[in-house]
């Protein structure tokens, strides 16, 4: 009787589960599938980014002779006149382009004069390791207010630097010799003005030989 | 008989009390529009100031405003969002417990009408907050990896001291950190354990930490009460000057030690700024202003040996 | 019945009286439709796990780990059906169905209470630490299976549990209205019921006489498990995300919503009734010291009063009869 009234209370189970179903089996390579679909992915957005928007914006930059000649004598001028800061932020960001001569060059940095005839150390183009939000925030090009998670917005800034150890510095180095003259554009970030204005820090997005 | 009504009286009674003895205070002011403070905890005296800051600020501006505790539990959160929707509040200042988790609530008062400002943390969502403002972690700890590699060096051990390991602050923190240092192969990371967010634990953690690896070089800690418990743990094993430390938050005995040269830096955010700013927000919009930015950044901070000066009492002197 | 046993009954009913009338009278806003729903809302958690810490209590134990699991039950629930369970050796993955994923959360309530009983029953340890051993082992399997963070995004047929309305009252308050009315049946008008009751009351005797009491309590800390499950599902559908976090603590407020219901902690005597008035008082507490602006720092003191002048009334009014 009691084996009987438990093969009866599967079958009712079982039928249920047939009308209203507990789950689906879906082959493991379709359910990965749908989750990277779902999922964000910042590589794949910044290569986009970066050959459909930054590449084709370039020409917004400011003049780096000008930007530079103007710190040069009036840093707050500067500021407010080229630059650009995001939230209730104290520091800034410069999204700038020209061409220069390269004075030095080490493992993590090139050294170039940007203004006509100068010789000072005006701009440093970073050759080392990137770190921060430059690019992502300097050029204006990408807004907070799109991104529901700002892990995904720094993920993207992550990805932007990425690209820029990989792709663009390694052209800067076999470019990079002293005495040549060189094209770039970029995005710096100043924290502090002691240490950050002379000589700019700048991350290269596009470097050219001359 | 009677006794049993005394004690009915005691029972049902000793709280009413306490509720008229609060009421009359309130009571007494003539009806002004109300500002909610929702908090997500205030058993850390960070959010603390956040919280009390936010609802001065509102005071200040001529609302009558109420402190609430979330008690870091999204359900609790729930309960008081209901509360002060039917409660008739105007605007909410809302510091949430978690990015996903909260957005639910937000949009319950979204539809009522109520206006949601997010102060330091985010909810995940472009449309629910009416404006958010966020203390960048996940950033200032890039910067703190940045300062810990220029200081510790390029190669050695480190430990890390985790937040409480639920909390997406946490993660933040360690993703932002580990995203720079993770880059130079010759650190080495021995341990990497949970001090909880807390003063006790951390010191506990970093002494256990010690017995297994004598050699640190330094520790990175979540926020500036792991700092100071693991600072204490290495004052007793005589390592102060062997293992850098480094914390997060910006609280005022973090600053001090960062001056006496005991801690080298902490990632400064601007609770006070914040705070103040969202209840200005909330006056804006209450008369009339609507279009506010979604997300508003708000970078965080180093403070170091150098530029210590400049900072103290959460925030900029 | 005499006057006094009567009335001693009713204390719980007389301080939620005195409660309400009072709070109507000190604001404008607490008599409300929409406050009073708001409380019966808030309640509907606490009382999931308060009904099975009543049968538990009632049997002379306690069960300190009916928030974890209620954390547990709720991320898995979320985590089967949003992710589902990834089964290598066959290749397939399980994507589970909103039912299904209910029916996952409550079998894992049911199966830690299970195992919660069992530690008490066949290892002979104290009810206090066994449920203090699963407490921990909840919160780091819910942590295992979230990694830490919250599951989120569940969709709004899962969601219809929490936040759905049926003839204008919420789902959840459905929901735990009809399990207050299924266990007040099974604790009044059924065999596991009054062995329940006679467990708590004399365990010994309840032995001698041939019922199997090993067997009522592993029944009795199980269904609080499923209880505390069902308080999971709730919470995470309210939320639409299941926080590793969630439930922290919440055995404490089900147990003083037990104690002030009425119950003695020393088992035997006690009601599923009394319980809910222990809910409503505690839900219609919190509410007031909000509507009335009670510092946060505060209200906990208030809370923490209220619960030690209910137990203590108790006391009292035992000692007497």
């Amino acid at each position: 009787m009691r084996v009987l009234r438990w093969i009866i209370a599967l079958m009712v189970a079982a039928g249920l589960c047939r009308v209203f179903p507990l789950f689906h089996a879906v082959p493991l390579k379709t359910a990965a599938a749908a989750k990277a679909a779902a999922a964000f992915n910042p590589a794949q957005f910044a290569e986009t980014f970066w050959t459909g928007t930054l590449l084709t914006s370039l020409d917004r930059a400011v003049r780096a002779d000008e930007l530079v000649s103007l710190i040069q004598t009036d840093p707050a001028a500067a500021k407010k006149k080229y630059s650009r800061s995001i939230g209730l932020s104290e520091g800034y960001f410069y999204f700038l382009r020209g061409e220069g001569k390269i004075l030095s060059v080490s493992d993590d940095e090139v050294i170039i004069a940007v203004t006509g005839g100068g010789t000072r150390a005006e701009v440093s183009l970073q050759a080392g390791l990137i770190f921060g939000n430059a690019v992502r925030d300097g050029t204006g090009l990408l807004s907070a207010n799109d991104y529901p998670n700002s892990q995904d917005f720094n993920d993207i800034s992550a990805a932007l630097n990425h690209l820029v150890e990989t792709s663009v510095q390694p052209k800067l180095r076999a470019q990079a010799k002293a005495g040549a003259r060189i094209s770039f554009a970029g995005c710096a970030e100043v924290n502090d003005e002691a240490a950050d204005l002379k000589p700019l820090k700048v991350i290269p997005l596009q470097t050219q030989s001359e | 008989m009677k006794t049993n009504w005394i004690k009915q009286a005691f029972a049902a009674g000793l709280s009413m009390a306490v509720l008229l003895f609060t009421q009359t205070s309130s009571a007494q002011a003539a009806p002004k529009q109300k500002i909610a403070v929702v908090v997500s905890t205030l058993n850390n005296p960070w959010f603390v100031v956040l919280g009390e800051t936010a609802k001065a600020r509102a005071v200040e501006l001529g609302y009558e405003a109420t402190l609430f505790d979330s008690q870091n539990d999204t359900a609790k959160e729930a309960a008081h969002f209901e509360n002060l929707i039917a409660g008739g509040y105007r605007a909410v200042l809302f510091n949430p417990t978690d990015a996903n988790g909260s957005i639910a609530n937000v949009e319950k008062a979204k539809a009522a009408g109520i206006p949601v400002f997010c102060i330091d943390r985010e909810i995940n969502s472009t449309n629910a907050a009416t404006a958010q403002m966020l203390s960048d972690s996940y950033s200032g700890c890039v910067k703190l990896g940045q300062l810990f590699v220029k200081t510790v060096g390029k190669e050695g051990e480190y430990a890390e001291l985790l937040g409480i390991v639920g909390d997406n602050n946490t993660w933040n923190r360690s993703k932002g950190f580990h995203s720079v240092v993770d880059r130079y192969p010759g650190l080495k990371m021995v341990a990497q354990q949970s001090g909880e967010f807390d003063r006790a634990k951390g010191m506990e953690v970093m002494e256990s930490i010690l017995q297994a690896h004598p050699d640190l070089r330094g520790v990175f800690c979540g926020n500036d009460a792991m700092a100071m418990g693991a600072y204490q743990a290495l004052v007793t094993a005589g390592k102060m000057d062997q293992v850098k430390v480094f914390g997060f938050d910006g609280a005022d005995d973090v600053v001090r030690s960062i001056a006496e040269g005991k801690i080298v830096a902490t990632g400064m955010q601007f609770p006070k700024k914040m705070a103040q700013q969202s209840a200005e927000f909330a006056d804006q919009y209450i008369k009339g202003k609507r279009d506010f930015a979604q997300k508003i950044p708000v970078p965080v901070e180093l403070v170091t040996r150098e530029n210590v000066g400049k900072y103290g009492d959460y925030g900029k002197k | 019945m005499n006057t006094r046993e009567l009335l001693k009954k009713l204390q719980p009913l007389i301080a939620l009286i005195v409660m309400v009338a009072v709070l109507s009278l000190l604001s404008d806003k607490f008599l409300t439709l929409a406050n009073q729903r708001n409380i019966l809302l808030q309640i509907s958690v606490n009382l999931c796990l308060s009904i099975g810490m009543t049968l538990i209590i009632l049997t002379g134990g306690i069960d300190l780990s009916v928030g974890a699991i209620l954390g547990l039950a709720g991320a898995v629930a979320a985590g089967l059906l949003k992710n589902g369970v990834a089964l290598n050796l066959f290749g397939v993955s399980l994507q589970f169905t909103p039912l299904g994923a209910v029916a996952a959360g409550i079998l894992t309530g049911l199966a830690l209470g299970g195992f919660n009983g069992f530690a008490i029953t066949r290892f002979k340890l104290p009810p206090f630490v066994a449920t203090l051993g699963m407490l921990s082992i909840a919160r780091g399997l819910t942590l295992l299976w979230t990694g830490g963070f919250p599951i989120t995004s569940l969709g709004a047929t899962f969601g219809f549990i929490g936040a759905g309305i049926f003839l204008g009252v919420p789902m959840a308050v459905w929901i735990s209205a009809g399990l207050v009315a299924l266990f007040y049946f099974i604790s009044r008008r059924t065999l596991l019921g009054r062995y329940i009751y006679a467990v708590g009351g004399n365990e010994k005797a309840t032995a001698f006489s041939g019922i199997d009491v090993d067997r009522i309590k592993i029944r009795v800390y199980a269904l609080g498990g499923a209880l505390a499950a069902v308080a999971g599902l709730i919470v995470t559908a309210r939320l639409d995300a299941a926080d590793p976090k969630a439930g922290l603590g919440y055995e404490l407020d089900s147990i003083a919503a037990v104690v002030i219901g009425g119950t003695s902690l020393s088992g035997g005597r006690g009601s599923i009734l009394g319980t809910v008035l222990g809910c409503l008082i505690i839900g219609v507490l919190n509410n007031g010291l909000f509507l009335l602006d009670v510092s946060p720092f505060w209200q906990q003191v208030i809370k923490g009063l209220v619960i030690l002048a209910a137990v203590a009334a108790d006391r009292l009014g035992t000692r007497r009869s």
